[in-house]
């Protein structure tokens, strides 16, 4: 059976009318040294239902145990009715919205997520979307250079490793120099932002930072423009909805990963880059906007504006190669939001922060310190007495995976787990971990 | 009537989907978190009910037109079907819920499927090695062209100068600004073809790389690729397939054979993985083994006892891309795409996708302009100058087919082309359906000669009629509280 | 059309007003790019060669640059134009003038086409 719909008979119907005597005639453009000469290497085809026995028994070598992993990707309840939505094939199976009439539910939908963004950072305005947080970092700092004509930027040691890791491979060709802002007690050191030599084009921090402590965000923003600078926060969108958002308190850009209210964990990606900005950096502001508008009626419909901005149009002087977004994931961050909405975003918000802190708790009533004192939301540093790798691999048996050994980042924090809790931990679960962090202490 | 946002639906206290009550204790947040600066107004959030909800999502997706719905001939994207099991086989809870950073041993198999799919990758691209990470088809470019900067400097110099030829796609120049090189443009020759002798004029030890999109954007193979790649060669410069165009080519040549040393592939394209409205696409990067070693950083090695395990020394590596290692629930339908097939059914790929195309050609070649003459391989372009001296814009026409219940093929692109549609089936389309677009797009023609300007205020039956781009711009309106701020 | 300006072959028009040199974009390339939506103008004090670009107008589907018909230094610029652009396609010949020079060197005019030859040169089918 072939896959796919064209018959002998068709194809004869078709060679016919194209007024050529067989395939061969079609491909003659292609040299005869390059072509293929025998069928290519791969492994056998599979029916769907043999397809769908390999896939499983795949996926069931992965072992999914209680969390408490996080660092920019976050496990989250996860409303059925996202998915459900998402999946539909008008949303899946559409492309770019080139041509508006026949695209409006994914317009609209990226105007509803471009607006849910601006209310969350308290920005004036949101993109429709970049490929994940990291790589929306990356073009905050290629906006900001391009905007202040400055080619040095100061960047937090608090921001994820692997964010700063993206942002230096984006900026290097482009000749932007990245500072390394030390941290004092798991927070920023605005003093060494003030004393700095270089003239930055912007600071760049993360709030709450990678070790999960809180920064004086305002403070922050202020001492970088008086340096001239502009300000650039990367945040986690559920923490909005607690903390004064970037825009309130002066933010320039505001980059973060929306996977946390948009989908699953999903080893890592797709994930959903959020970039908002003020309404002076706009033309700077790289990827699609969907804007309002008005048909010959007057009826309201939304088009992709802006564009001359982009690729497509001002080619080499684009302010980047992006040209697509992450439509079908934004779009799961949209209804995330509208399904749980402000009271249900927030009591997923408090959860967290109180489950959180009942672990730290009971941590520390196993003897445990935290590696930093500050506050936190709902994922803190606790310091180990073993390496952190230890209680990682103790705890696997029992089905638990009790953080992240930020060891594996730098040696010099082996001794260091990072803990994240989701909302979805039960009590008895942040009771059990402690009590198995404790036992490793204790060499039961 | 106008459908109306999110934000104009609902009322406040309304809910569509609750948590459960805490099951710890609960303490005052203000104790918790001391000295912080906390929000004080709300963000203004929907607030709808249930049903609300997703009737509301329901209703503005039906004003979508999608690859399930109808005919969607946009050149150069290759809507092809996407198969449904694929999106069973993705959501499988073992593959939905692994965290980038579980320990290894825990994730076998999503680090096994990803090993495969990139071996599968190198043997239909002819090359050495794959990188997943990728976001999309344009970050394949700028990784590649990273890796290319990152190789010239290890031989003394990064270069200076991308070379494209005029019908590149945007992104090709825009990535390479990206990475800090300038652009010479060669023009194409009148059969569309790269222009040897321009070609051979630009060249010089300051091109860091030539890169070409093969089959070109209007749709013709280039048939002096092996003279190409030995100029570009000869000075020192590397060979760059945008591989957007790969589905003319599976099973046919591969970009190793053809002497490219990287291209990316764009796998919502040419491996079925659905487009999403845009996104997320995936555009793995595929190259020589001169050029592995430079490759982001990750990289999947096997160990001594048969498992994957994440490599992160990689002194010569150009870095990360993306926070994590690839878009995964794309990847994972490209695999399955991939592994229904094998390399017969690839190869029926190609061919019926070059078929199609030219029987689509034939159809419409007496009604239009046909810049080029064929044989095409998966696309081709056409001319709207016939009709535009009637009066009638190749935007007309294509605002025109949506009446007719079918997408536009892609519009003015490439920029070589006046009045250009640029038209790609697919070979998933059936004879049928492609003598019922071209059947649509011959009416379109006949009416732009006896009633022009019915095709000039279309589109008539969409949920809305032409919008107004220029208001759009002169009145930007990007978010819908922003008049009230 | 005015007697006193004079054209480049990029479809910038020339006037000298008071000692400076007024420069604007021709009807003829306004009605080609359709409604214009932004103008990227240059800062006051900024001096240009001739030929060199010295700002850029946006369409909605487009981007042109705008070259320099002579050297000088940008004395004013339209900043009517910012809140404005439609004024290029309104009025392009007046209120949609882009800039003033200082004119260093006023043989460099001689070289541009008076009006007559821009008609010419526009009508010989020469496409954007």
């Amino acid at each position: 059976m072939s896959h796919l719909p064209l018959t002998a008979h068709d194809r004869e119907v078709m060679l016919q009318r194209i007024g050529v005597g067989s395939f061969e005639e079609l491909i003659e453009p292609i040299p005869r040294h390059i072509r293929q000469k025998t069928k290519l290497s791969l492994p056998p085809a599979l029916p769907e239902p043999a397809l769908i026995r390999h896939m499983k028994a795949l996926s069931a070598e992965n072992r999914s145990l209680v969390s408490f992993l996080g660092g920019g990707c976050y496990e989250h309840f996860h409303p059925a009715v996202v998915d459900y939505l998402c999946g539909r094939p008008e949303f899946r199976t559409a492309y770019t919205p080139y041509q508006a009439e026949a695209s409006q539910g994914t317009l609209q939908s990226i105007y509803e997520f471009q607006t849910v963004v601006v209310e969350l950072t308290d920005m004036e305005v949101a993109n429709a979307s970049m490929y994940d947080g990291g790589s929306a970092a990356a073009e905050a700092v290629l906006m900001a250079a391009a905007a202040t004509r400055r080619s040095s930027v100061l960047v937090s040691q608090g921001l994820h490793p692997l964010m700063r890791r993206v942002v230096s491979t984006y900026t290097r060709a482009k000749g932007i120099e990245l500072i390394d802002v030390p941290l004092r007690n798991g927070r920023v050191d605005i003093e060494s932002i003030d004393s700095s030599e270089h003239e930055p084009a912007a600071v760049l921090y993360q709030h709450p930072n990678f070790f999960g402590s809180l920064e004086d965000q305002a403070s922050l923003i202020e001492t970088a423009h008086e340096r001239g600078a502009l300000a650039i926060a990367v945040v986690d969108p559920l923490s909005l909805v607690i903390l004064a958002p970037p825009g309130a308190v002066g933010a320039d850009i505001v980059a973060a990963e929306g996977q946390a209210l948009a989908i699953p964990t999903m080893y890592g990606g797709p994930g959903v880059g959020l970039l908002a900005c003020t309404e002076k950096l706009i033309r700077r502001l790289p990827g699609r906007l969907a804007g309002a508008t008005v048909d010959a009626q007057g009826r309201r419909g939304f088009v992709l504006t802006m564009q001359a901005r982009e690729q497509h149009i001002r080619r080499h002087r684009a302010a980047s190669n992006i040209c697509t977004n992450q439509a079908l994931v934004a779009l799961g961050f949209l209804i995330t939001v509208a399904a749980l909405g402000p009271q249900g975003l927030r009591d997923m918000a408090t959860q967290g922060i109180q489950k959180a802190h009942y672990l730290e708790t009971q941590l520390r009533e196993q003897g445990f310190e935290p590696e930093f004192h500050g506050p936190f939301l709902w994922e803190f540093t606790l310091r180990t007495k073993k390496p952190a790798a230890a209680y990682v691999d103790a705890l696997l048996p029992h089905s638990y995976v009790p953080g992240i050994d930020l060891g594996k980042f730098d040696p010099e924090w082996s001794h260091r787990l990072l803990i994240y809790v989701s909302e979805l931990r039960t009590k008895e679960e942040l009771d059990t971990m402690a009590m198995l962090m404790g036992e490793v202490d204790r060499g039961v | 009537m106008a459908s109306k946002l999110i934000f104009e639906l609902g009322a406040p206290g309304r809910q569509a989907v609750g948590l459960p009550e805490l099951d710890t204790p609960m303490q005052e947040l203000h104790e918790l978190l001391p000295d912080v600066r906390l929000r004080d107004a709300a963000p203004r959030l929907p607030e709808v009910d249930p049903l609300e909800l997703v009737r509301h999502y329901t209703r503005i997706s039906v004003l979508n037109h999608h690859i399930e719905k109808g005919f969607y001939p946009l050149g150069s994207c290759t809507m092809k079907a996407n198969p449904p099991v694929n999106e069973a086989l993705a959501g499988l809870d073992g593959f939905t819920s692994p965290h980038p950073l579980a320990p290894e041993k825990l994730v076998q198999g999503t680090l096994k499927l990803l090993a495969a799919l990139e071996e599968m990758l190198i043997e239909i691209c002819g090359l050495a090695a794959v990188t997943l990470q990728p976001a999309a088809g344009a970050h394949g470019e700028l990784t590649g062209l990273l890796v290319i900067r990152a190789y010239h400097e290890m031989h003394g110099s990064p270069r200076k100068r991308v070379i494209i030829p005029d019908s590149a796609h945007g992104t090709n120049p825009a990535s390479a600004s990206l990475v800090g090189y300038e652009t010479l443009e060669i023009r194409s020759t009148q059969d569309g073809l790269v222009d040897i002798e321009a070609l051979g004029a630009a060249l010089d030890e300051e091109t860091a790389v030539f890169m070409l999109t093969n089959p070109n954007t209007v749709g013709l193979f280039e048939k002096n690729i092996t003279k190409i790649q030995r100029m570009v060669h000869d000075v020192g410069a590397l060979l760059y397939m945008d591989g957007a165009n790969m589905n003319a080519l599976l099973g046919i040549t591969r970009p190793g054979d053809m002497g490219f040393d990287l291209v990316h592939l764009n796998l919502h394209k040419t491996f079925s993985t659905p487009h999403g409205g845009g996104g997320p696409g995936s555009g793995p990067l595929a190259v020589s083994a001169e050029l592995e070693p430079f490759l982001p950083v990750p990289r999947l090695k096997e160990a001594a006892d048969g498992s994957i395990a994440w490599d992160w020394d990689r002194p010569r590596s150009i870095g990360k891309v993306i926070t994590w290692w690839g878009q995964f629930g794309v990847l994972v339908r490209a695999y399955a795409y991939l592994r229904a097939l094998g390399a017969q059914g690839l190869k029926e790929v190609g061919e019926a996708a070059i078929l199609n195309a030219n029987y689509l050609m034939a159809l419409l070649s007496d009604a239009f302009e046909l810049p080029y003459q064929g044989p095409c391989m998966h696309e081709f372009v056409l001319s709207g100058n016939r009709q535009k001296r009637m009066g009638v814009r190749t935007l007309d026409m294509a605002k025109r087919l949506l009446d007719k219940g079918v997408h536009a093929p892609t519009i003015y692109f490439p920029l070589i082309v006046s009045e250009c549609l640029m038209i790609e089936p697919s070979e998933t389309e059936s004879r049928q359906s492609i003598e019922g677009f071209a059947e649509a797009l011959l009416e379109v023609a006949q009416e732009a000669e006896h009633d022009p300007d019915l095709v000039r205020n279309a589109p008539h039956t969409t949920p809305v009629g032409r919008l107004d781009e220029t208001r759009a711009v002169r009145q930007l309106d990007l978010s819908f509280f922003s008049g009230d701020r | 059309m005015d007697e006193a300006i004079r054209c480049t072959s990029e479809h910038e028009w020339i006037r000298v007003e008071e000692g400076l040199a007024v420069v604007g974009l021709t009807d003829y390339a306004q009605s080609e790019l359709g409604d214009i939506v932004y103008v990227e103008l240059p800062e006051i004090g900024a001096r240009f060669e001739k030929g060199e670009v010295f700002g850029t107008v946006e369409s909605v589907k487009s981007v042109t640059d705008l070259y320099s018909p002579i050297s000088g230094e940008i004395k004013e610029v339209n900043v009517e134009l910012e809140a404005h652009p439609e004024l290029i396609n309104q009025d392009p010949y007046h209120q949609g003038w882009v800039m003033k020079l200082e004119i260093q060197d006023s043989s460099e005019m001689d070289d541009l086409m008076t009006d007559a030859e821009y008609e010419e040169f526009i009508s010989g089918g020469v496409e954007e």
